[in-house]
């Protein structure tokens, strides 16, 4: 028994990312004035203020910086998917997202463990979520 | 009694985005109204601390240079922050036992100001000569420190 899910709004900024991870691409930004990363997307670069940063396509490859393991969730359309474990990744391109460890055995998750991309979500929306590097 | 010192400082917008989970901006804001004041944070006789959740205010502790980094949790076992100890905060009783608004930085002003003219309703500091208030906004992300003093 589960709720509907939640849908993002998509926007002129997030349209293209949203599409990008159907085709299982993890897009980031980056500024083509001082050639730096950013992650989420915004419509300014944040380490310089230039406009429009350009899509890059990640490595895909990254570090777990830290975890935590739901069990339990005040909204009921999540309520099914726990326990489920929500991660905060660091990207080899030096920029930190939000996501979630998948396909671990709870006792193998381990803050820095290298992790890869992996695609999930729910109804039509894909999502990049994290497994163990070597695992997917 | 004195506003002696002053500082604020906004981080990250979004929590996920901070660069160090155990630190806030408060590192800057605290660092700047103890410079303005021209204190160290050891000659701080109590501290009223929004204590929006269990962790801003160890946080706060560490960012602000009361104890090290990842100390907090040794220097509260400690007594420090009891009527007696070296840093007695919230001495109005916090968030959980005064009140909290909304704007519970205003209301920890107050009890700043109250226990330094020695008038508060709750704990009073016998002696207490400087009070620093933090307050921690947003999410984790904006702080502003002031140190009154009589």
């Amino acid at each position: 028994m589960s709720d509907t899910k939640p849908q993002p709004i998509l926007d002129q900024v997030s349209r293209e990312w949203f599409d990008a991870a159907r085709e299982g691409k993890l897009l980031i930004q980056r500024c083509a004035a001082c050639e730096r990363f950013q992650f989420y997307p915004r419509a300014h670069c944040i380490h310089c203020f230039a406009g429009r940063p350009e899509w890059h396509e990640a490595s895909g490859r990254g570090r777990l910086h830290t975890f935590s393991v739901v069990y339990q969730t005040p909204n009921p359309e999540f309520a099914d998917d726990c326990p489920y474990v929500l991660a905060i990744v660091d990207l080899e391109e030096d920029v930190r997202m939000t996501s979630r460890l998948v396909d671990v055995a709870e006792e193998d998750i381990a803050c820095d463990m290298p992790v890869t991309v992996t695609f999930g979500g729910w109804d039509e929306l894909s999502l990049p979520f994290f497994t163990a590097d070597g695992s997917a | 009694m004195y506003l002696l010192g002053f500082g604020e400082a906004i981080g990250q917008i979004q929590m996920n985005q901070m660069p160090d989970f155990t630190q806030t901006a408060a590192a800057r804001s605290g660092a700047d109204a103890l410079a303005t004041a021209g204190l160290r944070a050891e000659e701080i006789d109590c501290a009223q601390i929004y204590d929006s959740f269990t962790v801003t205010v160890l946080t706060a502790l560490e960012s602000i240079g009361f104890c090290g980094r990842g100390e907090a949790g040794a220097f509260i076992d400690d007594g420090n922050l009891a009527p007696g100890g070296a840093l007695p905060i919230n001495t109005d009783g916090g968030g959980l036992s005064s009140n909290h608004p909304g704007r519970r930085g205003a209301m920890a002003m107050i009890e700043g100001a109250r226990q330094l003219r020695g008038d508060s309703p709750g704990v009073t500091i016998e002696g207490a000569k400087t009070c620093l208030i933090n307050g921690t906004g947003g999410s984790l992300s904006a702080t502003a420190t002031v140190v009154l003093g009589v």
